[in-house]
């Protein structure tokens, strides 16, 4: 169970503010997205669409084929996580999953007691005294659990430490295996998260800047290592994202595909070749659009 | 996916939650009632029965009710992948279920008052003119409660879609409406109405005849709902 997602020319305009200029985008079904952008780059506003949250100000926002906003069908499918404020919610975890599971058709109660039990939340304690890492690890259980073919989550592991982060991360590959659907995760912990990645979204200031699939974008650069001085001369020229150097070894970021009598020569020299990460990329492109 | 009609269950569920409320609400009502009938039979005077004795404060319930309604449930029930429509649409049902249930309470309350009373003595007052024209019976009585219970809460709605809307500055001028509607409203069901309940709505002489009243009562209902549907139509929601 997965959805495709199409936006066609949206524009959304926040009074003379233009929030998400023209953009226009295929997310393919069952694959997982991931969504970055600098902060104010307009991802949650993007994500807000998806969600029917708002109506785009020109364009459309469709789900396999139709309009999302105030379509029950559609909106059914879509599940948005985002940090919420839960200074004000006094009931317990079981009262407070009881509305996923009566309003979302494929939730896995199963699931949900399984996810509880690995993010290790009280299930006696008020919602409100939670930290916020275990409230956030909440949010990820109702969106894991109600298995709505689109599951965004928006940032949603706020607060949560690095082992919390990394069940989330393990448990969105496992659920994906068993039940596919289309995820949508944004993020700015890129480097730790591109792994999860079928497809990757950039977005700056509310525009489209790059909607390829993981290969093709690591294939846009590459990483060279060897030794200092060799690797300087062979990226003579190039464009450089970031340089690292460990004694006598450096490896470099270059942007760019490389020809084959690059990656020929350098494996004469014996430098060694590896894709760029979708770190240095991302930030290479965001600055040079800035 | 089959697509189902979701907004019988969000009608439950809305009704489920703010009836637990009304429980609370009752529950203190009727032990300051009890409080009042101690209090008044020391001084050998008596108090208004029940029925009578709630009528305001549940007005304002109701009122209270409908400002939470908007903040409370539209963000949650949108992000759950319910339509405004289909929470319109329940929240306007669980309105209805929710004024019949705070209508048919203080009945209930007041018909045990009248069976313990007839074994010992309450100090209660019989008298329903204070609020009503006793001559017109306990079912036009219920019914012109149920009116404006379910008004109320229109109404209280309608100030909390504004402000969530529009914002504070904007939204008081909802207030401004909600008070024209509230003496509209006390207007049409005469002196010692609920228009009362708010301090600085004017005491507009009432003249109108049961028929009047009523038909009038049903336009400012026709106008809080569709008022209502056409802000909440194609709402933003906040995050």
């Amino acid at each position: 169970m997965a959805a495709k997602i199409e936006l066609n020319n949206v524009t959304l305009k926040f009074g003379k503010f233009e929030a998400l200029k023209d953009i226009s985008l295929t997310l393919e079904a069952g694959k997982i997205h991931g969504l970055i952008g600098r902060n104010g780059a307009g991802k949650t506003t993007l994500l807000s669409l998806l969600a029917a949250f708002r109506e785009p100000t020109q364009g459309q926002v469709e789900i396999d084929g139709e309009a999302v906003f105030e379509n029950p069908e559609k909106m059914q499918q879509v599940g948005f996580i985002y940090e919420k404020n839960y200074a004000d919610e006094y009931q317990k975890i079981p009262a407070m999953l009881e509305f996923p599971e009566s309003y979302r058709p494929n939730y896995d109660k199963e699931y949900a007691d399984y996810l509880l039990k690995r993010f290790k939340l009280p299930l006696d304690k008020p919602i409100y005294k939670l930290s916020k890492g275990m409230q956030s690890a909440l949010n990820v259980v109702i969106g894991l659990a109600s298995r709505t073919p689109i599951t965004i989550f928006d940032e949603a592991y706020i607060g949560m430490d690095a082992p919390a982060r990394e069940i989330f991360y393990q448990e969105i590959l496992a659920d994906q295996a068993k039940h596919p659907r289309t995820f949508i995760l944004s993020t700015h912990l890129v480097s730790e998260m591109d792994y999860l990645f079928d497809n990757v979204v950039i977005i700056d200031h509310g525009r489209l800047l790059m909607n390829e699939d993981y290969e093709t974008i690591s294939a846009q650069g590459a990483s060279i290592t060897g030794a200092a001085d060799q690797v300087d001369a062979f990226v003579s020229g190039m464009k450089l994202l970031n340089e690292q150097k460990l004694g006598g070894t450096k490896s470099v970021m270059v942007y760019g595909t490389l020809s084959e009598q690059h990656q020929l020569a350098a494996h004469q020299q014996g430098l060694e070749i590896g894709p760029v990460s979708l770190q240095d990329l991302f930030i290479h492109l965001t600055e040079e659009a800035h | 996916m089959k697509s189902v009609k979701l907004y019988p269950k969000v009608a439950f569920d809305l009704f489920y939650e703010q009836f637990k409320w009304a429980i609370w609400f009752f529950s203190f009502l009727i032990a300051g009632h009890i409080i009042g009938m101690i209090i008044v039979a020391r001084n050998d005077t008596t108090i208004q029965q029940f029925f009578v004795f709630s009528s305001q404060s549940v007005a304002i319930f109701m009122l209270v009710c409908g400002i939470i309604a908007a903040y409370a449930f539209m963000g949650y029930y949108v992000q759950h992948g319910i339509t405004r429509k289909d929470l319109y649409v329940g929240t306007v049902i669980s309105t209805l279920a929710l004024a019949l249930a705070v209508t048919l309470v203080p009945l209930a309350v007041n018909v045990i008052e009248h069976l313990i009373s007839n074994f010992a003595a309450l100090p209660i007052d019989t008298d329903a003119a204070p609020l009503y024209d006793p001559g017109s019976g306990w079912l036009s009585a219920a019914g012109i409660f149920f009116l404006n219970a379910f008004t109320y809460h229109l109404i209280g709605w309608l100030i909390g879609v504004g402000y969530y809307r529009f914002g504070w500055v904007i939204g008081f001028g909802f207030v401004g409406i909600a008070i024209a509607a509230l003496s509209l409203n006390g207007y049409f069901w005469g002196d010692g109405g609920l228009s009362s309940v708010i301090p600085w709505v004017p005491e507009i002489p009432a003249d109108a005849s049961p028929f009047l009243a009523l038909a009038g009562s049903l336009m400012l209902i026709a106008v809080l709902l569709v008022s209502t549907r056409m802000l909440t139509k194609r709402i933003s929601i906040k995050m």
